[in-house]
């Protein structure tokens, strides 16, 4: 069972928000940067 | 009825909310669960502390595996009527208190306490984990939710090329005598407990970032120049909704089920073998393989990026030419290149990974698009709870996969000693179970509007999914 929003809030787009989303792509960028570097070291041994 | 911080209904999104924010707070979570598919990087070194049998080890997975179909089918309902904010905080704890309990196991050399933590409760974190974001993606990309979902569960795929370095890297700093470079080098049990405590709060961390960013779009939002009766005149779309308890009495999500489960079955069977397989395509007369060991953890490598890539690559490509032509080329294509690699595949090395590849692209695109397919069938009114039902197909799939495989190989000979010929049967049969999944896609029509729900029961979500129970 829930509840209609009761208080009519909602999460707004604020500068706070819109910086740690925007921070968010750049880590998953780096992290994923990272795997494949690190994957394509070892298949470099393959050929 | 008080309101917390993880409720829906405080994760509405505001005016001028862009929606290609909310892909990294999926990712968030994906790119973290996606560490189950890197286990084998201390497998070696939990034999040894635990004086176990690589069976013994590799039981501590499956559970994982198990408990993740489990989950996201009996949470999906609880998921969708929750929102995705309380679902991904759930994940995170349990995801979190899976590894610091399996931590707490390995230091005091009781298994079955790694059974439950990484085992059951991470098994958990990973099926609600999973599936949290689904929906709330194709909500924010009615236009393009192949796309949407591909992103997010790239990150699955993105998340085991991330955490296989960076375990590695750790065990090397927590056990100094540890060097991954040097053969027969295993980790301690303590440097895997002290790795197990690092992940579980780097990863609550990194889940908490999605948590707390992650947004829904406010009722009846869509994105500029949508037309959902453009969209709905495509074959197999449709614009009304199925909720999930209708819709497992349908035969399209058994077909669905078929078709994932053929798909994932055979992918597992490349994927579980990967490493000996490439060694054994190339054993010469002597007995020696010209593929060493090192350069088939390098085809491993390739085929995890081929997964990734396929999750993101074909997903999207769905959206352009529709569902089910995507899934005859991954089965109908996918059986042309099994019986390649059975016939040809050991004419260079070359052609074998290329062949190889391919397919594991195609077993990634068949994970990522199939939340979309999902959607299109059934609309997207409780699409979460119904996808995490039809994940049943992949634990069944992963039990399934290596079962045939193995069987198949250990009836040709000794681990060691097998050649290309005896992978051979296990390929071929691998070709049967792909024209089954075929015939299966080929089989899917339109939801019969009995099942559709009445458009006054469907205008929120959360309130419908209630009145359903």
């Amino acid at each position: 069972m829930t509840v209609p929003n009761p208080d009519g809030r909602q999460a707004p787009m604020t500068p706070w928000v819109r910086s740690q989303l925007v921070a968010g792509w750049l880590l998953v960028a780096v992290a994923l940067g990272y795997g494949v570097y690190e994957t394509l070291l070892k298949t470099a041994q393959l050929f | 009825m008080a309101v917390s911080f993880l409720d829906r209904q405080r994760t509405v999104a505001g005016p001028g909310f862009s929606r290609w924010l909310i892909p990294p707070t999926a990712l968030a979570v994906h790119l973290c669960i996606g560490q189950a598919y890197a286990t084998s990087v201390y497998k070696t070194a939990l034999v040894k502390h635990f004086h176990a049998s690589l069976t013994q080890i590799g039981v501590i997975f499956s559970i994982a595996i198990v408990m993740l179909g489990l989950s996201a089918a009996v949470g999906g309902t609880w998921v969708d009527r929750n929102g995705p904010r309380k679902a991904m905080f759930v994940s995170a704890c349990c995801w979190a208190a899976g590894f610091l309990i399996g931590a707490a196991g390995i230091s005091t050399r009781q298994l079955w306490l790694v059974y439950l933590g990484y085992g059951v409760v991470g098994g958990i974190g990973l099926g609600i984990g999973y599936i949290s974001p689904v929906s709330t993606l194709i909500k924010w990309f009615p236009d393009r939710p192949g796309l949407a979902t591909g992103l997010a569960i790239m990150g699955f795929g993105g998340g085991a090329l991330i955490a296989s370095p960076l375990s590695t890297q750790l065990l090397g700093v927590y056990d100094p005598n540890y060097n991954s470079a040097v053969a027969g080098s295993v980790a301690s049990g303590a440097a895997v407990a002290k790795l197990f405590v690092t992940l579980g709060i780097v990863y609550f961390v990194v889940m908490m970032f999605g948590v707390f960013n992650v947004r829904v779009p406010p009722p009846g939002w869509a994105p500029a120049g949508y037309d959902p009766a453009r969209l709905a005149a495509r074959p197999l779309v449709t614009d009304a909704d199925v909720s999930a308890a209708n819709a497992i009495r349908t035969p399209q999500f058994y077909l669905l089920w078929v078709v994932l489960f053929c798909n994932v079955t055979a992918g597992i069977g490349i994927l579980e073998q990967a490493s000996p397989m490439i060694q054994d395509f190339f054993r010469g007369a002597g007995g020696t393989s010209t593929v060493t060991v090192a350069a088939a953890g390098g085809f491993v490598g390739l085929l995890s990026m081929a997964n990734m890539a396929g999750r993101f690559v074909w997903s999207s490509t769905s959206d352009v030419i529709g569902r089910r032509p995507i899934y005859l080329g991954y089965l109908g294509v996918g059986m042309v290149l099994y019986t390649a690699l059975a016939l040809v595949g050991k004419t260079s090395t070359a052609i074998f990974v290329l062949f190889a590849v391919l397919i594991l692209s195609f077993y990634g695109g068949g994970f990522a698009t199939v939340p979309a397919y999902l959607r299109d069938l059934f609309g997207g009114y409780q699409v979460g709870a119904i996808h995490g039902r039809l994940l049943t197909a992949w634990s069944a799939a992963g039990v399934a996969g290596p079962l045939i495989v193995n069987g198949i190989l250990d009836a040709q000979g000794k681990p060691g000693t097998l050649t290309a010929a005896a992978y051979r049967p296990a390929l071929l049969t691998m070709v049967v179970i792909l024209a089954v999944g075929f015939v299966a896609n080929l089989l899917q029509r339109p939801v019969s509007a009995r099942f559709h729900e009445p458009a006054a029961l469907r205008p929120d979500p959360a309130q419908a999914e209630g009145a359903t129970r």
